[in-house]
C-alpha cells in the first residue's frame, strides 16, 4: 500500500449560522495517496468544497482528524498551517482567483515570494512555470487581458510553481467550455505525470472524473462509494528524492 | 441674510426631491431600503459626508461664540449705560445743556436713569507707599443722579456714593493694587486743565507810537489822558469767546527796531468798564528788536462779556515808531471745517505769538483726595476702567476749573443691561429731538451743535457681531480646502458605492429603469445621506466649536491676561444654517457624482467588466477646439497684458479644450497625464514670474488657487504613472519582510486610479494647506527690532505738557540715551476716519487709527523700513518727500491690508482719505512701512498740528546698545512721574504681539487639521472598502500561504504608499508655492526663506500616525478573513 499523504478519519463539519445548524460533512474517512489524482464528485451542495477546505486545512473540522504528511492539522496553529500551505500545497479554484492588479508573471511569483525565495529566482522560476503551461508569451498580461482558459492556466502555473506535494482543485473547469476544460485537464495530467504531484479535484464533469485514478462519490455529507478511474497512478518511486 | 437664503434654498431642494419621491414611490422605497440594508456602510458614508458641514458649523458657532464673548464684555463694560451724550474729544460743555436735557419731561419719563459725568485723565501718586500710577481715570459723578446706575460694590457692602464728602474719592480695586492703597490714604493727583479747541478771532489795529517828549523817557508813563501817544481802539467782541489774548508789538509791521527804552502799556476795558492792563518796560534792553506786550484776559464766568470793548495803547518812545495790535478773543471752535479756515487765516500772520495760547498746554495742576472706599464692582466697573477714582462732580469741576460744565451725560434705557439696548432707536430719536430744541434755544453756545448722542452700547454690539462674522469668515476661508477635500471625499465615496453596485444597477437598467431613474435612485439615496450627514455634521461642528472655545479659554486662563472666558454660545440660527449649507453642498456633489455613474453600459455592468477608456464623442471636437483656441489666445493676451488671473486660468481653459478636442484621437490615460503634466510645469514656471505683475491683490487670491491646481495636476500625472509604482514595488521587494507584499500593495493603488487619485488629492491638498500656513508662519517670525524703527522705549504722558524736560527729576542715566523724540499722535476709535481706496483697512490690533506727526530730526534717527515706495525711490528720499510734497503720506503695514486682514490689498499710489464729518482730506500713499507696531499714518508735525491742534504726544527713546530697555523705561516713568509718563520697552511689546500672532496661527493650523481628519477618514473609508471588495482575493492569498501578518502588511504598505506620496506632493507644492510668494514679495523684506522642517516632520508623523489609527480597524479585519469563507464569498 502506498503511503497516504492525506488521511481523514471520521471527519465532520457543522456550519452553525444563527439558529440554523447544517451538517455539511457527516463522518468522512478518506486516504489520498501520494502521486494520486483523486476526483470528488457529487450533486451540488453535498459537501465537496467543504471537504476540500477541511482536508487542506483552510477550514477547521468540527470533529475527527485530518493528517497531512503525518501531521495532525488540528494540532497546528494558524501560522503553521499557513506555512504548510505555502510550502506543500497549491490551489486551483473555479473562479480563477488571480489578483486582477498583478500581471500573469507577478501572480505566479507570489507563492514563491511568500515562501521566501529570492525575487530574481522567483521571477525566473515563474517564467518557466508559465512556459510550462504554454503561456510563455503572456507574462506581462493582466488577468483581464487573458481568456478564461489562459487565466486558469496561470492559476495552475501558480499552484505548481513552488513544487507542492498536493494540489487542491475546486471545479477547475467549471467556468470553462468543455473543450477548454479538457485542455486544462490534459495539462493537469501531464503535470501529474511529469512531476508526480498529488491532485484532489472536485468536478461535475463525468469525463474529467473518469480520467482520474480514483473517483470519490459524495452524497449529502457522506462518501457514498469510491471507484477506480481510468487513469493510472504514476510510478512514485521515480520522483523520490 | 446669507443664512436665510441657504435655508430657503435647502427647503426648495427638499420640496423638489419630495415631489419626485411622491411621483416615483418605488424608486424612493428602493433607495431607503438600500440605505438601511447595510447600516454600517451607511454610517461610514454619513461620516464621510458630514465633514464639510461640520467645518461650516464649527466656523459659524465659533464666530457666534466670539461675538457673544465681545457682547459679554460690552455688557460688562457699559453696564446699564445705553447712550451717552458728549462731544468728540470729550470737550466740556455747559451744565445748562445737561439740565435742559435731563429736565425735559419726555426724557425724564423715558429713561431709567440719566446722569452727568466728568471724565479726565490724571496721574496719581501715593505718598505713603511712594507708588505711582501715571494713567488714571478721574470720574466726577453727581451723587444724587448717579444713584440710578447702581451701587459701588465694596468689600464692606454696597455704597451709593451720596455720603462721599468733599475731597474724598472712591478708588477701583485696580488702582488700589497699583498704589497699595488703604482707606484713609491721601492720594496726590497731577493733571492739566482741560482746554477747548480755541481759535482766535483776529482783529488787527495799526498805529504809530508818537515820539513824545524825550524828557519823559525813562520815567513812569504819564497818566493816559495826558499822554499824547495814547491811541484808543474800539473792538467788538462776538458772543461765545471764553477768553481773549491781546498782543502789542512795537516796530511791526515795518520791521523797524524800537528804540531802547521804549515803554508800553496796554489796557483792555470790557463793556461794563472793567479794565485789565499790562505794562512793559523795555528800558533795560539795548537790542530788543520788537518788544511786545501780551495781555491775557479771562472772565469770571464761562464767557467773556460780549459787545463793545476799548483797547488803549500807550507808549513812550524816542521817535515815531509803528506798532501793531492784535486782538484775539478766543472762541471755542468745535467745527473742524471752521477750524481749518481760521488756521489758514492765522497762517498769514506771524503765528508764534498766538501759538502758546491756542495749543492748549498748561502747567500741571495738583490736588489731593482722600480714599474713602475701594470699589470692587458694580458702578465702579461701569466704564471698564481698571484704574479709576470716583469723586463728587463738584470736586471734579473745581479741580478742573470747569464750574458748571461736564463732558458726558449717560443714559440708561428702560430694561436691563442686555435688553436695554433694544430701546436704543427710540432713545436716540428722543434725545436728538430734545437736543435740537435746546440748541435752538442757545444760539450763542458754540458747543451745543456738537454735543451729540452716541448709541454706545448698540455700536459696540454691532462691532461685536461684525467681529464674530469676521471670525466665521476667516475660519471658513481657512477651512475651505478642508471643505473641498470633504467634497472630493463625497465624490470618492459615491464612486465606490456605484462601483460596488454596478451589477445591481445594470440589472435595474436591464429591467427597464431609465437613466434618469438611476439618477433619481442615487439622488434619493443621496439625499437621505445628505440629510443625515448634515444633521450629524452640524451637531459635530458644534461639539468642535465647543472644544475650540474650551481650548481658547484654557489659553486665556494660563496667560492670566484678565480676559473673561469665552462663553460657548451658538446662535439660534447656527443649526439650521449649517444644516442647510451642508445639506446643499452634499446634495449638489452627490448630484454630479451620480450623473457620472448613471452612464453605465448595461451589459458590461452586469458582467462586471470594467468600463473601457471612454471614447470621446465627435461633437466634443467642435466644442473643445474653439475652447482651446480661446484659451490659447487668452493665455497669450494675458502674458502680454500681465493679467495674472488669466495667466493662471487661460491655460487651464486651453488644456480642458484640448482634452475635449483630442478625446477622439488619443486615449484618456495618455491625454490626461500629458495635459496635466504640461500644466504643472507651466504653473511652477509662473510661480517664479509672479513678481513681475502689478496686481498683487489679485495674486493674493489667485496664488493659492494656482497652488491647488498645481497639486491636482501633479496628482493626475502621478496617478496615471504606470511604471512608477511597479518600480517602487520591485525596489521594496528587496527588503526581506516585504518580499511577498510589495507587489500587491503598490499594484492595488495603481489599479484603482480614480480612487487613488482622489485620496491622493485630498491628502496632498490638506498637507498643502497646513504646510503653507506652517512655512508662511515661520517666514513671519519677525525680528522685533525691525518693528520699532530702532527705538527702544515708547511712552505717552497723562499730562499734556509742552516739554517733558521741564518735568525731569533727573533719575535717568543720560549716558544710556542716544536720542529722544516727541511725535504728535492723534488717535481715534472711529474706524471710518481713515479709508484707503474707499475702504476700511486692516487693524492688526485694537480697532483704532493713529495719525503721527514727525519732524526732520526724527528722520535722522528712525529706521522704519519701507516695503514699497512710490516711484521706487529710496526710503530716505521717500521720507524726505513727505516734507516737500504736500498731500503725501506714509503708512504702516496694516494700511496695505483690507478689513479681512488680507495682505497686499493696497499699494503705494492709492489714495488715503481722512474723513472729518462732511469734509475729507486726500493723501497719496508714497510709502508703506514694514512695521505694524506703530499702527498709523505718518505726516509732518506741522500738518498734524494743523489738523489736530490738541493731538497727544508719543515719546520715543533710542538707547545706547546694551542698555536694558525695561529698566530704562521704569526709570523714565519715575523721573517723569509728575506728568504721568507711561513708558514701555518697545521690543518687548512687539514680542508679545508676535506671541499673539503665533497663537492665532496655531489656532488656524489646528482648524486646518480638521482637513487632515477628512483626509485620514477618507483613507479609512477607502481601506475599509478595499477590504470588503478584496475578501475573495485575501482568501486566495491566505490559501496561497500569506500569513495574517503578511495580509496586514499588504494593506499597511498600501496606506503608507498613499500617505507618503500625498505628503510628498503636498509638501513639495507648499514649498514651491511659498517659495514663489517669498520670491515675489518677501524677498525684498530681507527675511530669509526657510522651511520649518521639524514642524513639518511632526506634521507628517502625526498625519501618518492618525492614518494608521484610522485604517487599523479594516486592516485587522482583513487579516482575520477566514480563507475558506472568503473563497466561497461571491459578491
Ligand atoms: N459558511 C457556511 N455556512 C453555512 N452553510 C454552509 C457554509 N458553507 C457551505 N454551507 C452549506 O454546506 C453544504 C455543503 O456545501 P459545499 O461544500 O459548498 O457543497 P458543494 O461544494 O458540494 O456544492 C451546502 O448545503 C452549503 O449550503
Ligand atoms: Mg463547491
Amino acid at each position: 500500500m502506498d503511503e497516504a499523504i492525506v488521511q481523514a478519519r471520521r471527519v465532520t463539519k457543522v456550519y452553525e449560522t444563527g439558529r440554523l445548524r447544517l451538517e455539511a460533512l457527516k463522518g468522512i474517512d478518506l486516504d489520498v495517496r501520494r502521486g494520486e489524482m483523486v476526483a470528488v464528485v457529487g450533486p451540488s451542495g453535498c459537501g465537496k468544497t467543504t471537504l476540500l477546505n477541511c482536508l487542506s486545512g483552510l477550514d477547521d473540522v468540527t470533529s475527527g482528524a485530518v493528517t497531512l504528511e503525518g501531521k495532525d492539522l488540528a494540532t497546528l496553529a494558524d501560522l503553521e498551517r499557513t506555512k504548510l500551505r505555502s510550502r506543500r500545497m497549491g490551489f486551483v479554484f473555479q473562479s480563477f482567483n488571480l489578483l486582477p492588479v498583478l500581471t500573469a508573471l507577478e501572480n505566479v511569483e507570489l507563492p514563491l515570494l511568500v515562501a521566501g525565495v529570492d525575487p530574481r529566482v522567483a521571477k525566473r522560476r515563474s517564467q518557466e512555470a508559465l512556459e510550462r503551461v504554454g503561456l510563455g508569451g503572456h507574462v506581462g498580461h493582466k488577468p483581464r487581458e487573458l481568456s478564461g482558459g489562459q487565466q486558469q492556466r496561470v492559476t495552475i502555473a501558480r499552484s505548481l510553481v513552488n513544487e507542492p506535494a498536493i494540489v487542491w482543485a475546486d471545479e477547475p473547469t467549471g467556468n470553462l467550455d468543455t473543450e477548454t476544460g479538457q485542455e486544462i485537464l490534459d495539462l493537469l495530467h501531464e503535470l501529474n505525470r511529469k512531476q508526480g504531484q498529488t491532485y484532489v479535484i472536485v468536478t461535475h464533469d463525468d469525463a474529467i472524473a473518469a480520467s482520474c485514478h480514483r473517483i470519490v462519490h459524495m452524497e449529502s455529507g457522506r462518501i457514498r462509494d469510491i471507484q477506480e478511474g481510468q487513469g493510472q497512478p504514476v510510478e512514485l518511486a521515480a520522483f523520490r528524492r | 441674510m446669507l443664512g436665510a437664503v441657504l435655508v430657503v434654498l435647502a427647503l426648495l431642494v427638499a420640496t423638489v426631491v419630495g415631489i419626485q419621491a411622491a411621483r416615483r414611490p418605488i424608486l424612493f422605497r428602493m433607495a431607503v431600503r438600500t440605505a438601511l440594508r447595510r447600516p454600517r456602510q451607511t454610517a461610514t458614508v454619513v461620516a464621510g459626508l458630514m465633514i464639510g458641514t461640520a467645518i461650516i458649523s464649527a466656523a459659524l458657532v465659533a464666530g457666534q461664540s466670539s461675538s457673544s464673548a465681545i457682547r459679554g464684555a460690552v455688557y460688562d463694560a457699559l453696564g446699564p449705560v445705553d447712550e451717552t451724550v458728549r462731544m468728540d474729544g470729550l470737550y466740556f460743555f455747559d451744565q445748562e445743556l445737561q439740565d435742559g436735557l435731563l429736565d425735559d419731561p419726555a426724557v425724564a419719563a423715558y429713561f431709567d436713569a440719566a446722569a452727568p459725568n466728568i471724565l479726565w485723565q490724571v496721574a496719581t501718586d501715593n505718598p505713603r507707599t511712594d507708588l505711582f500710577e501715571p494713567g488714571v481715570q478721574l470720574v466726577g459723578f453727581d451723587p444724587d443722579l448717579d444713584v440710578g446706575f447702581g451701587d459701588f460694590e465694596t468689600e464692606r457692602g454696597p455704597l451709593d456714593g451720596r455720603d462721599l464728602g468733599a475731597g474724598q474719592a472712591i478708588a477701583t480695586q485696580g488702582l488700589a493694587d497699583k498704589l497699595d492703597l488703604r482707606v484713609g490714604d491721601t492720594v496726590r493727583l497731577a493733571y492739566t486743565l482741560p482746554v477747548d479747541p480755541l481759535l482766535p478771532e483776529l482783529t488787527v489795529f495799526g498805529g504809530t507810537l508818537a515820539g513824545s517828549d524825550p524828557g519823559s523817557i525813562g520815567l513812569p508813563l504819564p497818566p493816559a489822558e495826558q499822554n499824547p501817544a495814547t491811541d484808543v481802539h474800539a473792538l467788538t467782541v462776538e458772543p461765545g469767546a471764553t477768553r481773549a489774548v491781546f498782543v502789542l508789538a512795537c516796530g511791526i509791521p515795518e520791521q523797524v527796531d524800537c528804540p531802547a527804552g521804549t515803554r508800553l502799556r496796554l489796557t483792555a476795558t470790557d463793556p461794563a468798564g472793567v479794565a485789565t492792563s499790562i505794562e512793559l518796560d523795555a528800558g533795560a534792553c539795548t537790542d530788543c528788536g520788537t518788544p511786545s506786550v501780551f495781555l491775557n484776559v479771562t472772565p469770571d464766568g464761562p464767557r467773556l462779556p460780549e459787545g463793545a470793548w476799548t483797547l488803549t495803547v500807550q507808549g513812550a518812545v524816542a521817535a515815531n515808531v509803528p506798532y501793531l495790535l492784535v486782538a484775539a478773543p478766543l472762541h471755542p471752535v468745535y467745527d473742524l471745517e471752521a477750524f481749518q479756515a481760521r488756521v489758514q487765516e492765522l497762517a498769514e500772520l506771524d503765528r508764534d505769538a498766538l501759538d502758546r495760547f491756542a495749543s492748549g498746554f498748561g502747567a500741571p495742576e495738583e490736588e489731593t483726595v482722600r480714599i474713602a472706599a475701594v470699589t470692587t464692582g458694580g458702578r465702579g466697573d461701569q466704564f471698564d476702567f481698571d484704574e479709576a477714582l470716583f469723586v463728587p462732580l463738584a470736586d471734579a469741576q473745581a479741580m478742573l476749573e470747569r464750574p458748571d460744565q461736564v463732558n458726558l451725560i449717560k443714559f440708561s434705557n428702560p430694561g436691563g443691561v442686555q435688553d436695554g439696548a433694544e430701546g436704543t432707536d427710540d432713545a436716540v430719536a428722543l434725545l436728538n429731538a430734545t437736543l435740537e430744541s435746546l440748541r435752538a434755544a442757545r444760539p450763542g453756545d458754540p458747543a451745543a451743535p456738537h454735543v451729540l448722542v452716541n448709541p454706545v452700547k448698540q455700536e459696540f454690539l454691532e462691532l461685536a457681531d461684525d467681529a464674530g462674522e469676521l471670525m466665521t469668515g476667516l475660519l471658513i476661508f481657512a477651512g475651505s480646502l478642508s471643505i473641498l477635500t470633504g467634497l472630493l471625499l463625497i465624490i470618492n465615496i459615491f464612486t465606490m458605492l456605484a462601483e460596488e453596485r454596478r451589477a445591481e444597477l445594470g440589472m435595474a437598467r436591464a429591467v427597464g429603469l431609465s437613466r434618469r431613474d438611476l439618477v433619481g435612485l442615487f439622488l434619493f439615496e443621496g439625499s437621505l445621506y445628505a440629510v443625515a450627514a448634515a444633521l450629524v455634521g452640524a451637531l459635530l461642528g458644534m461639539a468642535l466649536a465647543f472644544l475650540m472655545v474650551v481650548g481658547v479659554n484654557q489659553v486665556i486662563a494660563t496667560q492670566g491676561s484678565g480676559f473673561p472666558p469665552i462663553p460657548f454660545a451658538p446662535g439660534p440660527d447656527a443649526l439650521p444654517v449649517a444644516f442647510s449649507a451642508g445639506a446643499l453642498l452634499t446634495f449638489a456633489t452627490i448630484f454630479f457624482a451620480s450623473r457620472r455613474q448613471s452612464r453605465l453600459n448595461i451589459v458590461r455592468a452586469i458582467r462586471q467588466i470594467e468600463e473601457p477608456d471612454k471614447q470621446g464623442r465627435p461633437w466634443l471636437l467642435w466644442v473643445g477646439a474653439p475652447l482651446a483656441l480661446v484659451g490659447a489666445l487668452l493665455s497669450v493676451g494675458a502674458w502680454i497684458a500681465g493679467q495674472f488671473s488669466l495667466i493662471v486660468f487661460a491655460p487651464l481653459l486651453m488644456a480642458l479644450g484640448l482634452r475635449m478636442a483630442l478625446a477622439t484621437r488619443l486615449r484618456r490615460r495618455v491625454l490626461d497625464p500629458a495635459l496635466a503634466g504640461l500644466l504643472a510645469v507651466y504653473y511652477v514656471a509662473t510661480i517664479f514670474l509672479i513678481g513681475t505683475f502689478d496686481n498683487v491683490r489679485e495674486a493674493n487670491v489667485v496664488g493659492p488657487i494656482r497652488g491647488v491646481l498645481l497639486t491636482l495636476a501633479v496628482v493626475v500625472v502621478l496617478s496615471h504613472w504606470e511604471a512608477g509604482p511597479r518600480w517602487m514595488g520591485r525596489v521594496l521587494q528587496r527588503a526581506r519582510g516585504l518580499r511577498a507584499v510589495a507587489l500587491p500593495s503598490v499594484a492595488y493603488p495603481q489599479h484603482k486610479r480614480f480612487r487613488t487619485g482622489m485620496t491622493l488629492a485630498m491628502f496632498s491638498l490638506v498637507i498643502l494647506s497646513i504646510g503653507f500656513f506652517s512655512i508662511f508662519g515661520s517666514l513671519f517670525q519677525v525680528d522685533p527690532a525691525r518693528h520699532t524703527g530702532g527705538f527702544d522705549v515708547e511712552a505717552t504722558a497723562t499730562l499734556r505738557v509742552e516739554s517733558l524736560d521741564a518735568y525731569d527729576r533727573g533719575l535717568v542715566d543720560d549716558s544710556l540715551v542716544r536720542s529722544q523724540h516727541e511725535l504728535l499722535d492723534h488717535s481715534t476709535f472711529d474706524l471710518d476716519f481713515i479709508t484707503v481706496d474707499g475702504e476700511r483697512t486692516g487693524q492688526f490690533g485694537p480697532p483704532m487709527h493713529h495719525v503721527y506727526g514727525i519732524d526732520r530730526a526724527f528722520l535722522e534717527s528712525q529706521e522704519f523700513r519701507l516695503l514699497w515706495t512710490l516711484d521706487d525711490l529710496g526710503d530716505q528720499e521717500t521720507y524726505e518727500r513727505l516734507f516737500t510734497e504736500p498731500g503725501t503720506i506714509i503708512v504702516s503695514y496694516p494700511y496695505s491690508t483690507n478689513e479681512q486682514g488680507q495682505d497686499l490689498a493696497h499699494e503705494v499710489g492709492e489714495t488715503l482719505r481722512m474723513h472729518f464729518g462732511d469734509e475729507t482730506r486726500e493723501y497719496t500713499i508714497i510709502g508703506i512701512q514694514e512695521q505694524f507696531h506703530f499702527r498709523g499714518v505718518w505726516l509732518p508735525s506741522e500738518e498734524v498740528d494743523g489738523l489736530f491742534p490738541q493731538a497727544d504726544r508719543l515719546y520715543l527713546w533710542d538707547l545706547q546698545p546694551g542698555a536694558d530697555a525695561g529698566a530704562v523705561a521704569k526709570d523714565l516713568e519715575r523721573t517723569h512721574r509728575d506728568v504721568g509718563l507711561d513708558a514701555e520697552p518697545s521690543q518687548e511689546l512687539v514680542a508679545e504681539e508676535q506671541e499673539t500672532f503665533n497663537q492665532i496661527l496655531t489656532a488656524m493650523k489646528l482648524f486646518l487639521g480638521l482637513g487632515l481628519v477628512v483626509g485620514v477618514l477618507s483613507l479609512g473609508i477607502v481601506t475599509s472598502r478595499a477590504v470588503l471588495e478584496r475578501r475573495q482575493e485575501i482568501g486566495m492569498l491566505r490559501a496561497m500561504g500569506f500569513t495574517r501578518r503578511q495580509v496586514r502588511r499588504v494593506f499597511f504598505l498600501e496606506v503608507t504608499f498613499i500617505v507618503v506620496l500625498g505628503a510628498l506632493i503636498g509638501i513639495a507644492t507648499s514649498i514651491i508655492v511659498t517659495y514663489g510668494l517669498w520670491f515675489a514679495f518677501i524677498r525684498e523684506l530681507q527675511y530669509p526663506y526657510a522651511v520649518p522642517w521639524s514642524e513639518i516632520g511632526w506634521l507628517l508623523a502625526v498625519a501618518y500616525a492618525v492614518a494608521l489609527v484610522a485604517t487599523a480597524a479594516p486592516i485587522l479585519r482583513a487579516a482575520r478573513v477566514a480563507p475558506a469563507e472568503a473563497l466561497r464569498y461571491v459578491e
